[in-house]
């Protein structure tokens, strides 16, 4: 994967809904990420879900506190991956109050065991 | 070997203890079982490969959204400021304590002594230490909720001492007498009856009435019912969840 900011990959698809940040990426952090994409109003809607083999208290604490809405630490199972994706998405439908369809993405270079 | 397992679930037990059985040198599952009559000291391990812990924090999501949403309310507009929990067949401790960050989460003023128990001694011992890996962190427990109650202690996450004051493990078969501690308010008893032929299922039923606070709750697993097996129960919508409570009790 060529390292291109995960802001201007996200720019191209607007359809996105959830995205997956690993916290160790080229370019910028996943944790900066987080920041940059708090900071864009038209960005408020997507839920964003920390997947990293970062698992210190006080990583996640920041990453939460920066906006992240779940954090999955690895090793995780796709049915981790699926409970964690869908009650973040609930809070998000919550959020939004209305639909909206939409796709999953996922930025950098995580991988489930 | 107490329990008393439904028909249909004979292979669970073939081959659950079919490993055992080739580490102890055995023939076959038929020679081990003959041997462990003798053999006490296989006894622990047979628990163990026989009863299934797989669990998850606040498991199912509906049972604690009634909990929330109805269950705890509807004892405090009673006036209780105390309320005693049973998980009974509680595994390694994730419903226990999912109970004691339910109501530490949305019910502060409430104080709470919960009683986890299950057949297994290896499972109790790890309920009561509290500590669990990152999978297991990772299954069902909200992030924002693991940083509030967990402490990181090497590889494993370690749930607050405050909660785990208000939880107390035992040992403990539900084909005996029900732990002491009761009346209880609410009571877990969460797919664990589904393994049990329909005489013992009416056993367990009954003898948790008998420690059941008045007006208490019981939570069954989601594929579970008191229909049919005792019909002094009666299933009560809560926050659209499924309770059961004692027929009487309404009445009174």
């Amino acid at each position: 994967m060529t390292a291109v900011r995960p802001s201007i990959r996200l720019e191209a698809h607007p359809d996105v809904v959830l995205c997956c940040i690993d916290w160790n990426m080229p370019v910028m952090t996943g944790f900066e990420f987080v920041v940059e994409a708090r900071k864009r109003q038209e960005w408020r809607d997507i839920t964003l879900m920390m997947v990293t083999t970062e698992g210190e208290h006080d990583q996640i604490v920041r990453a939460l506190a920066a906006g992240a809405h779940e954090y999955v630490i690895k090793p995780f199972t796709p049915e981790i991956m699926l409970d964690k994706a869908r009650g973040s998405l609930a809070c998000w439908t919550r959020r939004c109050r209305h639909e909206r369809r939409g796709g999953l993405a996922s930025h950098g270079g995580w991988r489930g065991h | 070997m107490p329990s008393r397992l439904e028909s249909g679930k004979e292979y669970l037990v073939e081959s659950r203890l079919a490993p055992l059985a080739r580490s102890a040198g055995s023939a076959d599952v038929d020679s081990y079982i003959r041997g462990l009559r003798t053999n006490v000291a296989h006894h622990d391990a047979v628990v163990d490969a026989l009863t299934t812990n797989e669990t998850s924090w606040f498991r199912d999501r509906a049972p604690f959204t009634a909990l929330k949403g109805s269950v705890l309310p509807d004892l405090i507009a009673k006036g209780r400021r105390h309320v005693k929990v049973w998980s009974a067949a509680c595994s390694t401790g994730q419903e226990a304590y999912s109970v004691a960050i339910t109501v530490a989460d949305d019910f502060p003023a409430l104080t709470l002594s919960i009683v986890g128990t299950d057949l297994s001694d290896r499972v109790v011992e790890r309920a009561r230490a509290g500590q669990y890996t990152q999978l297991e962190v990772n299954r069902g427990l909200p992030a924002a909720t693991l940083v509030k109650y967990f402490q990181r202690s090497g590889p494993t996450f370690e749930i607050a001492p405050r909660l785990r004051q208000q939880v107390t493990f035992r040992k403990h078969n539900l084909l005996d007498a029900p732990p002491v501690g009761g009346p209880y308010d609410v009571v877990f008893l969460r797919n664990v009856l589904i393994y049990f032929d329909v005489a013992t299922k009416r056993d367990v039923l009954r003898r948790v009435r008998s420690v059941l606070a008045p007006g208490g709750t019981l939570f069954l697993g989601a594929a579970e019912t008191t229909i049919g097996i005792d019909d002094a129960w009666e299933r009560v919508e809560a926050a659209g969840g499924s309770v059961y409570r004692l027929k009487e009790a309404k009445a009174a």
